[in-house]
Parts: structure tokens; C-alpha cells; sequence
């Protein structure tokens, strides 16, 4: 039984010293990481990750607003899947951002980053969001190596209360990034998360909310820039485990070259959970052949009254607006860049991001397509 | 400036649409052209500008001497050429004072001029929006979206406007504009006539031709111009109708 997916990579781990908990690691040990045969593994290979030889290292944690943000002293595990076991045995520490009630604050910024090079970096974060607190997180997780950082959030956000989060996946190098977040929401309650995923080598980002109270709602949505031969794959997992609650899930993909991505979108509706409106909208760009973008909308509704609406389209660029362009001397390259960015742009209609974010946002995205500045919203 | 020698052109699939099209428009004229829907006009005005989709299978057309079938859109429109679209293609998610910034930049730098910065432009943007009546709050949309159909053909015109083309050919702008915005449209073209620019005026109403009077007057009948004449052959046609021109 030394052959599970993985075994070298904890053996190596094990005698590096960085194994804190033993019960976790033994139940990693035990099962191993999920291989491809595993169903929402499918279309992602840890096989080079798990490859490499890597030396445990903290979180380094930037904010520019201090007080709210701290480590997290209490790093309780959480509930996933190996991945969180990799974290628990390591005992990675994370930030804690808590938010009293009634609280309304200006947009916290915050960079996450491995202390060393071929580092390997688990965290757990806790946020909580106190009753009647409004807060806008903006996570910019990078790296310019090739580390590996591996995450568990854990939120609650209690009654009333509103948290905006945009976590910024960004990186120089080829590194791993595979963050989860568990989401727990409570009456009128909402969670907006926007997921923009940048450059890297292999990018998986979860988001499971559960909807535990009435008039809650749950926003999980991800721009994907990918090109090269970079990996992406969002998976969601929305519980609608009330009854008038709302979620929604915009996810726009920009593929290239030789890139992968993969959404994995998944809506369940309780028994007894009344008057539910899930909507989830897919688009993906294609731009090189080679490319690949996968959706997998995994609906499981077991209540009545409910209205969930999910699409899927994979496309390329509107040849008509093109050359509508084109005719009014719009060289190919830009006419293309200002449609992919108009694309791209389509999460922030569901979102009311505060104007620096967004700006700071679409700022990444006009970089990702070459054209940095030259597109920004004209002031009329 | 423009010369169009038998122009022979069709769909890939083979159908001809056009059947060998003379057309020669010196500087400073205004040309019309009327014919039976489905005749070859908007045709015609899209194998200029190069659409795809069209085969040239015999003739050319240049610009001020320049082979136009040698050239991309864009390059097309940097030589002066411009097209008012019959139906103006709706851009979702792009800013239309984006898209007319960035159109006037491509083509300042292709002159050598400096680009525009947002200053700029947006007060050369303003000055000659209001001109054609158009407001703020249509610049701040997306390119033609949710536009109204008279809203469009202004658009358009503003394009023309800013570009400050060397040929500029109309489909059909005054199709949906009602009689007030018919006039302030009119009057954006008028504006820009001058000793070196002409325009290809393409309508199905002799109601345009008295505000934008033409020097010649050409009807198109199945792909092929079979008859040239002054202003008079618009009020001809708007009486007795296509029949007597019909091709035989
Ligand atoms: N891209 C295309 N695909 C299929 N048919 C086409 C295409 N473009 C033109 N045609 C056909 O070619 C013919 C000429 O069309 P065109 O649009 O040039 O007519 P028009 O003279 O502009 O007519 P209208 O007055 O109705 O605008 C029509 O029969 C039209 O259906
Ligand atoms: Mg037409």
C-alpha cells in the first residue's frame, strides 16, 4: 500500500519535518491524492506537482489596512478534500479578517505570497463577517517561482451582512495555486466572490457556499485569462440549503495557444428549499485551436419551486463587429483586444465592485491582452 | 478618385451579384445610387470596404489610384474610404467613445499626426456630437446598442464626421430617421462637402437628394448600372418606379 497517488511526495514531506499533524497526514498517507480516475479531478493532473520537491514555507501576508487582518491563530482544519489534508498536517498558518457588525469599510487590500522560492505554502484563513457588515476583500495570491500555494478559507458571513471578495490569482512563474473556500451564509446574507485567474501553470480554485438561511444569496463567478500552456480549473458548489434564497454564477473563460480550462459548476437545491432562482452562465473564447475550455454544470435540485437557468457556450470573436471595426481603421489586433476585453469585462455587470477595484481589475485584464491603458472606460 | 472598372463580384458559393460595374467619382462629387432592393447596391459598398464573403471575380476599384483589393479594411480606411453600414453592427460591452477613440487614433498615427489623448478627443467628441444631436448618454453606451434605428444612422454619421474620410459611401442613412433627423443628418454631410471628398450616396428616396443634391444619378438593376443621369433621374424614378429600367 506505499503506491497511492502521491506517496513519494509525503514521504518527502515527512522527513522534511513539516508534518505537525500526524492524523491528517496519516489519512492523506491512507487515500492519497485523487488521480484523474476521481470525477471532479478529471480534467486535472497533480502528477507534476506532486513531482517536485518543494520545502514547506510560510504565508507572507501584505495588507494595506492593519488591525482588521491578523494570522489566524486557531488554523482549524477544514472540511475538504486531500488537498485540505495536505494543509491540516502542515498546520498552515493564514490571515484572519474579521469584520465587527455593523461595520462598513472601505475596500481592504491584501498580497499573499510564499516567503522563498520553490516554496510549498499552506494556509488557513478565517473571515468572518459580522451581522450588518458590509466589507470588500481584494486576495492577491502571487508568485514569481515556481511554488506551490495551497489555501482553505473558511467564511462566515452572519445575518445582513455583505462581503464582496476578489481574489486575484496572479503569477509571474509556472507555479500551482489550488485555494478552496467554504462559504457559510446566514439570513439575508450575501457573498459576491469574483475569481480572476492569471498566468501560473496550474490554477484549480474552488468556492462552496452554503446558503443556510433565508434571503441569502451566493455570487461565485471567475474571470479566466489562459494562454500558454497554463491550467485553469473553477469549480463551484453552491447548497441552496433554504428556502428564498438566490445564487448566481458568471463565469467568462479566455483561452489561448495551448491553455486548458475547466469550470466545474455545481448547483444543489434541498428537498425543502422553496423559492430558489440559481442561475449560471458559462462563455468561453477560443483563441488557438490547440486550446481547450471544458464545462461541467452539475445541477442536482431536489425541491419544486425553483428557477434555475445554466448555459454553456464556447465561441469565438463576432466576425461582424470585427469587421465593423476593421472599416473604421481598427487594426485587427486591437478590434480583437477591445472584444475580448468587453468579454472578459461581463462579470462586473453582476457585481458592485467599489471603482478602484474595478479599475485595478480591468487594468489586469487590458495587461493580459497586450493593450495596458489604452482601453480604460472614457469619463463623459 | 474612386474608379470602379467591370466589377465582377458574387458570394464564394458562386451566385453573382455583380455583373460588371463602371463607376468613376471625381473629388468634390456626389454620386447616388437607386435600384430595386437586391440589386447589388450595399454589395457593392461592402466589396469596397472589403467584407468577406464576397468574391471579386473580374475588374478593380481604386482610391485615389491605390488598388483597394490589395488592402485590408483597416488599410482601406486609413486611405480615406469610409462606409455608413445599412445596418450598423451592434458591439456589446464596447464603450462607443472607446471604439471612436481608438478609430481616430489608428488613424491620426497611419497619418503621422499624434494620437489624441481623452481630453482631446472627448472635446472634439463633444463639439461634433452635438452637431448631429447626439448626446452624452449614447457616447457612454456600447457601440449601437439599444440604439434605435435613427439613433444608428446618427452614429454613423458621427463616425463619418470624425474620420474625415476621403470617400464616404452612405447606405441607405436615411432609411428610419424621421424628418428632423433626416435634415440635422443632411446637414452633417453637407457640412463635410468639400472640393476633396466625395460621396457615394446610396437610397431608395428622392427625399434625400433635395438636401443632399447629387451631381450624378446612376440606377442599379440586377448587378449592373443601367442608367446615369443628373438629379432629375431620382425624381424620374420616384414617380414611374424601377420597371423601364429594368436590365433586359
Ligand atoms: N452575404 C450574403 N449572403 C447571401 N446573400 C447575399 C449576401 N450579400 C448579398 N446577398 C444577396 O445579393 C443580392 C444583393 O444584395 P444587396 O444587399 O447588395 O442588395 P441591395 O441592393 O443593397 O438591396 P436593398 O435595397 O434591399 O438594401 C441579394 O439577393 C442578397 O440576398
Ligand atoms: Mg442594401
Amino acid at each position: 500500500m506505499t503506491d497511492v497517488f502521491g506517496a513519494e511526495f509525503l514521504d518527502r514531506l515527512h522527513s522534511s519535518g513539516a508534518v505537525k499533524n500526524p492524523a491528517p497526514f496519516e489519512a492523506l498517507r491512507t487515500t492519497g491524492f485523487p488521480n484523474r480516475r476521481v470525477e471532479a479531478w478529471r480534467y486535472t493532473d497533480l502528477a507534476s506537482q506532486l513531482s517536485q520537491s518543494l520545502t514547506p514555507a510560510g504565508l507572507r501576508i501584505n495588507q494595506e489596512q492593519s488591525g482588521l487582518f491578523g494570522p489566524n491563530p486557531s488554523a482549524d482544519a477544514v472540511e475538504g478534500d486531500a488537498l485540505s489534508l495536505l494543509n491540516a498536517a502542515v498546520g498552515g498558518e493564514g490571515f484572519l479578517f474579521e469584520v465587527p457588525a455593523g461595520a462598513k469599510l472601505k475596500p481592504v487590500f491584501a498580497r499573499f505570497g510564499p516567503m522563498a522560492p520553490n516554496a510549498l505554502v499552506n494556509a488557513t484563513n478565517r473571515i468572518s463577517v459580522g451581522e450588518g457588515a458590509q466589507a470588500v476583500l481584494v486576495e492577491r495570491w502571487g508568485q514569481t517561482d515556481d511554488s506551490w500555494m495551497n489555501s482553505d478559507t473558511a467564511i462566515d458571513v452572519a445575518d445582513g451582512g455583505h462581503l464582496i471578495r476578489v481574489i486575484l490569482v496572479e503569477d509571474g512563474g509556472n507555479g500551482t495555486q489550488t485555494h478552496r473556500t467554504f462559504t457559510a451564509l446566514g439570513e439575508n446574507a450575501r457573498y459576491d466572490a469574483l475569481v480572476v485567474t492569471l498566468g501560473g501553470g496550474l490554477h484549480r480554485i474552488e468556492q462552496h457556499a452554503d446558503i443556510n438561511k433565508p434571503g441569502a444569496h451566493a455570487g461565485l463567478s471567475a474571470i479566466v485569462l489562459k494562454k500558454g500552456k497554463e491550467h485553469s480549473d473553477f469549480v463551484t458548489n453552491v447548497r441552496h440549503l433554504a428556502e428564498d434564497t438566490t445564487s448566481d454564477q458568471q463565469v467568462r473563460t479566455v483561452v489561448d495557444d495551448e491553455a486548458t480550462a475547466v469550470f466545474q459548476g455545481g448547483i444543489k437545491v434541498a428537498q425543502d428549499s422553496q423559492r430558489i432562482e440559481g442561475d449560471q452562465l458559462s462563455r468561453a473564447l477560443m483563441l488557438s485551436d490547440r486550446a481547450q475550455a471544458f464545462t461541467k454544470p452539475e445541477l442536482e435540485i431536489y425541491a419544486d419551486d425553483v428557477k434555475c437557468s445554466h448555459g454553456a457556450t464556447v465561441g469565438d470573436l463576432d466576425a461582424e463587429a470585427l469587421f465593423y471595426m476593421r472599416a473604421r481603421g481598427i487594426d485587427d489586433a486591437a478590434a480583437r483586444a477591445l472584444l475580448i476585453l468587453a468579454f472578459a469585462r461581463e462579470p462586473f455587470d453582476a457585481l458592485d465592485l467599489p471603482e478602484q477595484v474595478q479599475t485595478m481589475l480591468d487594468g489586469k485584464i487590458q495587461e493580459w491582452l497586450g493593450v495596458a491603458g489604452r482601453f480604460d472606460e472614457m469619463v463623459l | 478618385m474612386l474608379d470602379i472598372k467591370g466589377l465582377q463580384a458574387g458570394l464564394e458559393d458562386g451566385t453573382e451579384i455583380l455583373k460588371g460595374i463602371n463607376l468613376s467619382i471625381g473629388a468634390g462629387e456626389v454620386h447616388a445610387i437607386m435600384g430595386p432592393n437586391g440589386s447589388g447596391k450595399s454589395t457593392t459598398a461592402n466589396i469596397l470596404s472589403g467584407k468577406s464573403g464576397y468574391d471579386v471575380t473580374a475588374g478593380s476599384a481604386t482610391l485615389d489610384g491605390a488598388d483597394l483589393f490589395e488592402m485590408e479594411p483597416e488599410e482601406r480606411a486609413h486611405a480615406g474610404l469610409f462606409q455608413a453600414f445599412q445596418y450598423p453592427v451592434e458591439i456589446p460591452g464596447v464603450q462607443a467613445s472607446t471604439f471612436l477613440q481608438t478609430a481616430v487614433n489608428a488613424k491620426r498615427k497611419v497619418a503621422g499626426l499624434p494620437e489624441l489623448d481623452a481630453l482631446a478627443f472627448v472635446r472634439e467628441l463633444r463639439a461634433k456630437a452635438k452637431q448631429l444631436g447626439i448626446g452624452n448618454d449614447m457616447l457612454k453606451r456600447a457601440v449601437n446598442v439599444g440604439f434605435s434605428g435613427g439613433e444608428k444612422k446618427r452614429f454613423e454619421t458621427l463616425q463619418m464626421a470624425l474620420l474625415e474620410p476621403r470617400l464616404a459611401v452612405l447606405d441607405e442613412t436615411d432609411s428610419g430617421l424621421d424628418v428632423d433627423a433626416l435634415r440635422v443628418v443632411a446637414e452633417g454631410v453637407n457640412a463635410l462637402r468639400s472640393p476633396d471628398r466625395s460621396f457615394l450616396v446610396i437610397t431608395h428616396y428622392q427625399r434625400l437628394l433635395d438636401y443632399i443634391v447629387p451631381d450624378y444619378v446612376h440606377i442599379l438593376s440586377d448587378g449592373k448600372i443601367v442608367k446615369s443621369g443628373d438629379k432629375s433621374l431620382a425624381l424620374e424614378v420616384e414617380q414611374s418606379g424601377y420597371a423601364e429600367f429594368e436590365a433586359a
